[in-house]
């Protein structure tokens, strides 16, 4: 690309985004992508990966599609848009009321980028209008999705390879911030697209530093963070792995430290609640936020000091991911990790609870026999399923799947060949110890890496990259923390108008300004 | 609080003859027509859909604590519904609550949460905008709230102060009658410039209460403001606005429409039904739905006037009693349809006192 080209790319940015220069790898997958090549773009997260379909979506005539994992990073980003009055981008999901949809669907033709589920992308009325209009670009983002929940949560990400064969086989981009070679692999067989130019972006954060911290039980997991966060941080993360105990230490935390401004954010909450509290964050009136793995992706706030895992992650990438989400801009932040050997029965537990055991599944496919021999062959994905077998939400899609794809089920219909379902059997069964012992796998490797003595930033990324840069100070415990580096990072506290009458509220917002 | 003393009403109210299923149907505002019937026949149009978020298990979960606290009496078998212990009748007071009385249930159901959502949208985008900010990410997500207060922006466009003092004088007056606690409630909620209200668990927490009475405690505001602006549009123009919908005539279903056409075409119900591949009752229940919709539709072909004279003076003398209850106490037979007819008449007869309640 000649200067001038490069140029007129610069201005395109600065036009819809207001930025005046590329960030890390923005510049060369857009331009790969202008170039009609399908690419595997690998960049940190923070970096604006975003960008890198946004602006050739305006760029190119057609429509592109961003297959978004999570309803709230999808909303969040066509909110982004709108605030900087980039038009032509919408959101199709659950929440879009149908009116809604058909009238996104009558004007398919005049949008530049749309949003959508995998689960949404399987519907015959969604596929029929996308088909209608002519197909740029077609994004998956957040790509370690496909191979991380694909196998179990979300079937339908499997399914992306056939998709994009129905919608006339468009040029694709992967995106995401972390993905192994093995997982990359998995990636390029589920999409059928053996021929993804990878471009990769170190994901090393210098920024970051590194700490796990032994911890006896629950009481001394809270002390140790209520120390960290009397020492006044900064905007903190603390990770969970339960809705319960996001909102159960939450709570705690709130009791404990009245000086605080606490919340907790998990999906089982309302949509509008997600919002506010995600807003509240972002605007600085909230200084802690206790999780789940639903907040997160996507959340823009770059002053983000600390992140603690209260409970941690099931692999490696997912840990790296919400680190990520701390020091966006390049200040000093902290990973701290809390480790008590109950916790890794307890994440074993939900790793087992994803997939239905080997003598689970023998009890399903006698149940299945029943129903083909008393004539009752019609069959869905609804909970009263889930009842009727005796597995979770989670269990019932995966097998869902399983049958659909070996010939049990055709067109919500019970098929009854005893030959196939002997194989599907044998076959479902392996699939599941295999997938089990991958999990497994991914889990040691956590464990592996919260055991480590020496460097943890080198034992970290030597999974996923060669090298790593150096930070010249704090790179982790083992490598020697001045934790000082990480006090007194508060900015300056709007405070609580808890004395304040309702009137006085009312005219902060009404004739203030808001609350300063 | 609120919550507790509305389930235990609706306990007392039902007083056994409804499942416990009747009554999260009734507070989360199902739109069956068995539910709908329920609501005025025992009186209970105040609560009807005030709650539709309500979770199911979160509801059984408090039926059963009310019951381990000795408060209700849940009975056995099928469908059991459940009546108040002597205990549970010493606590079922209401009325001692301020905000149970502002809630309409059955006018407000629907105007209330599009009310809500226009209301807060508008607050925060005038209070941005006002403030030279037009880049703020809007806090309530929905297609047609946000196309509203748009229109609305483009109207007002240049005097938004005007119209935030305007609104500012509505809803002060209308919070200068509420208690404290409910004002400031709704005064957290709120989103303007550079300020981001509070989500329900936040003010649950920071209030002591449960999140079902925060729900429905700002649902009352609510309902205490629509009913404030409908009696007096002149003093609360802005709110008046955001009350107003494009269909305030409530529709009959799609399926029913066309039963209604081919009705009209001198059909009988039996004939529509294998006309449209239907069983007979559904087609019954389409008739029910157009006789509740539109009080000019004729019941006459499916009940006659004596039939219509001798079940309303069934439904005078047993008040709170079972559909099968009441076909028992006619003389002479009539149907189950026969009588969801008539009470869907009966509920167009007590509209206009409704809607003054």
């Amino acid at each position: 690309m000649s200067e001038s080209d490069l140029g007129r790319l610069e201005e395109q940015l600065h036009r819809y985004f207001g930025y005046s220069a590329f960030r890390t790898g923005q510049q060369q997958i857009i331009e790969d992508i202008l170039a009609g090549q399908d690419v595997f773009g690998i960049l940190p997260t923070g970096t604006g990966k975003s960008v890198c379909y946004q602006l050739p979506a305006k760029l190119i005539p057609g429509l592109t599609i961003v297959v978004t994992p999570l309803v709230s990073l999808m909303l969040d980003q066509v909110k982004e848009l709108q605030a900087i009055r980039y038009k032509g981008a919408a959101a199709l999901n659950s929440f879009v009321s149908p009116l809604e949809r058909k009238r996104i669907f009558r004007d398919i033709h005049m949008y530049d980028l749309i949003y959508v589920s995998p689960e949404l992308l399987q519907q015959k009325e969604v596929l029929a209008a996308l088909k209608r209009t002519e197909i740029s670009l077609f994004v998956i983002d957040e790509a370690h999705c496909i191979s991380q929940w694909g196998h179990e949560f979300r079937p339908d990400y499997l399914k992306l390879g056939d998709i994009l064969e129905s919608l006339g086989s468009p040029q694709v981009l992967a995106l995401s911030a972390t993905a192994a070679p093995f997982v990359r692999e998995d990636i390029r067989r589920i999409l059928k697209r053996p021929g993804l130019l990878e471009r990769i972006y170190p994901m090393d954060r210098e920024n970051i530093a590194l700490s796990i911290q032994p911890a006896q039980d629950e009481e001394d997991k809270l002390s140790v963070i209520m120390k960290w966060l009397q020492k006044d941080p900064g905007p903190s993360l603390i990770y969970f792995s339960s809705r319960i105990a996001s909102e159960e230490t939450a709570q705690r935390l709130i009791a404990r430290l009245p000086d605080k401004r606490i919340a907790f954010y998990h999906g089982g909450m309302d949509q509008m609640d997600r919002v506010l509290v995600q807003q509240q964050f972002m605007n600085g009136q909230l200084d802690i936020i206790c999780c789940t793995s639903a907040f997160g992706m996507g959340i823009n706030k770059k002053d983000i000091r600390l992140v603690i895992h209260y409970h941690f992650p099931p692999n490696l990438e997912s840990f790296i991911q919400e680190i990520g989400r701390a020091g966006r801009d390049g200040g000093n932040s902290i990973s701290l990790l809390l480790y008590n050997e109950q916790d890794l029965f307890l994440t074993k537990r939900l790793l087992e609870n994803e997939l239905p055991g080997e003598g689970a599944l023998h009890a399903i496919f006698q149940i299945l026999g029943g129903l083909v021999s008393s004539g009752r062959t019609q069959i869905g994905q609804g909970p009263e399923y889930q009842n009727l077998f005796q597995v979770n939400e989670t269990q019932w899609r995966f097998l869902y799947y399983q049958f659909e794809k070996h010939g049990i089920i055709k067109d919500n219909q019970l098929v009854y060949e005893e030959a196939v379902w002997k194989g599907a059997f044998q076959e479902i069964q392996r699939h599941i110890k295999h997938r089990m012992a991958y999990k497994e796998t991914k889990l040691s490797e956590m464990a592996a890496w919260m055991m480590e003595t020496g460097c943890l930033r080198e034992a970290l990324y030597r999974h996923f990259q060669e090298g790593f840069k150096v930070p010249e100070i704090n790179c982790c415990i083992s490598c020697g923390l001045d934790e000082s580096l990480y006090e007194n990072q508060g900015a300056e506290m709007h405070h609580d108008r808890h004395a304040a009458s309702w009137k006085d509220k009312l005219q902060a917002i009404f004739f203030c300004g808001g609350v300063q | 609080m609120l919550f507790d003393q509305v389930l235990l009403f609706a306990v007392s109210r039902f007083a056994g003859n409804r499942s416990n299923a009747a009554i999260y149907h009734l507070i989360t505002g199902r739109k069956s027509i068995q539910t709908i019937q329920d609501a005025k026949l025992f009186h209970m149009q105040n609560i009807y859909g005030i709650y539709p978020v309500l979770k199911k298990h979160i509801y059984d979960r408090r039926i059963h604590e009310l019951a381990a606290a000795g408060l209700i009496r849940l009975h056995n078998g099928e469908r059991a519904g459940c009546s108040l212990t002597e205990k549970g009748h010493e606590h079922c007071n209401p009325e001692e609550i301020p905000s149970y009385h502002y809630l309409l249930g059955m006018a407000y159901h629907e105007t209330g949460p599009v009310f809500m959502k226009r209301l807060f949208l508008y607050v925060q985008t005038f209070s941005n905008t006002a403030n030279g900010n037009s880049k703020f990410i809007p806090i309530v997500d929905d297609g047609a709230a946000m196309s509203w207060v748009r229109t609305a922006y483009r109207n007002a466009k240049g005097r938004e102060a005007k119209f935030m003092a305007q609104l500012y004088r509505e809803l002060e007056k209308i919070l200068e009658t509420c208690t404290e606690e409910e004002a400031n409630l709704f005064a957290d909620r709120l989103s303007g410039h550079r300020h981001i209200g509070k989500s329900l668990d936040q003010l649950a927490i920071e209030e002591g209460m449960s999140v079902p009475d925060v729900y429905l405690v700002l649902t009352a505001v609510i309902h205490r403001m629509l009913s404030a602006a409908s009696s007096n549009s002149e003093q609360f123009p802005i709110l008046t606005s955001f009350a107003s919908t494009d269909r305030d005539k409530q529709t009959v279903s799609d399926s029913a429409a066309v039963t209604r056409r081919l009705l009209g075409q001198g059909l009988g119900t039996d004939q529509v039904a294998a006309a449209r591949n239907l069983k007979e009752n559904t087609v019954l229940d389409h008739i029910v739905e157009i006789a509740l919709h539109d009080r000019h539709y004729s019941i006459r072909p499916f009940v006659s006037e004596q039939e219509e004279a001798q079940i309303m003076n069934v439904l005078e003398n047993v008040q709170s009693a079972k559909l099968k209850e009441i076909k028992e106490a006619v003389a002479g037979g009539v149907t189950y349809f026969q009588i969801r007819l008539v009470l869907a008449r009966t509920n167009h007869m007590n509209e206009a006192g409704a809607a003054n309640e």
